[in-house]
């Protein structure tokens, strides 16, 4: 756990739904990350090259880097939320986050 | 009678000729604005990925004969080197492997796109996937289309009881895309 990551995520991109993946319910591939996974709790998307990488988001907790997004440049993370209404209470935040080395 | 035949075989004469010069201004604009609404000519090729190969390119030509795009199957490899991903990526031709993927959507988006590839995902053949062996990107902003078929995969376990995703890996990757305007 050497590195130091920010966070700079928008709380309407923390989402797997249709406000933040232009698919619906039924479409392939809806609630499935980059990588295959299935979408929950703890799912991460930040730039490709930390794919695969556990991180600690302090006040989310740890994840694993799953996905890739529209959004995500430079030092910019998505975190999974259940609800819309969680997402934005989380809202943006700047962040240190702990990388774990891959 | 004679000179009023004279000045209609005149203005006959006049009139085709003036046509004529008017078909032969036009043309050109009508030929120009043709080529305009087509921006590529239309491409397909076979891209492949193999460990031991070098991964052809698919070079896409605009209306005028220059390169416009190329697209290529790019691996991800993991810590120890095996491919459990693949992207297929279009770029302009100058552009640096590491700029944005043409075929990213605009705007906000997340999750799996046509096109990614996992190695788990293609266990059951590229038909069962979960975006299927067929596939197309419409791309608005560019006015362009692009369709792939998945023609051959395979793929190999890493461990000997497998159960992650990064416990697949691709031997094998083929795809016949074809890149047109999109109408």
């Amino acid at each position: 756990m050497s590195k130091w990551f920010k966070d700079y995520s928008d709380g309407s991109d923390r989402l797997y739904g249709p406000e933040s993946t232009q698919k619906r319910p039924g479409d392939p591939g809806y609630g499935i990350t980059k990588n295959g996974a299935i979408a929950g709790p703890g799912t991460l998307a930040a730039p490709i090259q930390y794919m695969g990488r556990r991180m600690y988001v302090p006040g989310y907790g740890w994840g694993t880097v799953q996905d890739i997004g529209g959004a995500i440049q430079g030092n910019r993370l998505d975190v999974w939320f259940e609800s819309v209404d969680e997402a934005r209470r989380w809202g943006r935040q700047t962040l240190d986050v702990i990388v774990c080395n891959g | 009678m004679g000179s009023s035949d004279t000045r209609c075989d005149c203005l006959q004469w006049l009139s085709h000729s003036f046509l004529r010069w008017l078909h032969l201004i036009l043309l050109p604009f009508f030929v120009t604005a043709g080529s305009a609404r087509a921006q590529i000519i239309p491409s397909h090729g076979a891209l492949a990925y193999t460990p031991s190969a070098e991964n052809p390119k698919l070079i896409v030509k605009s209306a005028n004969g220059s390169a416009a795009y190329r697209l290529m199957l790019l691996p991800q490899r993991d810590a120890k080197g095996d491919v459990i991903h693949i992207d297929l990526v279009m770029h302009r031709p100058n552009a640096a492997s590491a700029a944005r993927n043409i075929l990213e959507p605009e705007g906000r988006w997340h999750g799996l796109q046509d096109f990614d590839f996992n190695a788990i995902d293609f266990l059951n053949g590229p038909e069962r996937s979960t975006m299927g062996s067929v596939r197309t990107i419409k791309i608005k902003n560019r006015k362009l289309s692009v369709s792939f078929t998945i023609s051959k995969t395979e793929i190999v376990s890493l461990t000997d009881k497998p159960s992650n995703p990064e416990d697949y890996a691709f031997k094998e990757l083929a795809i016949d895309v074809a890149v047109d305007n999109l109408k």
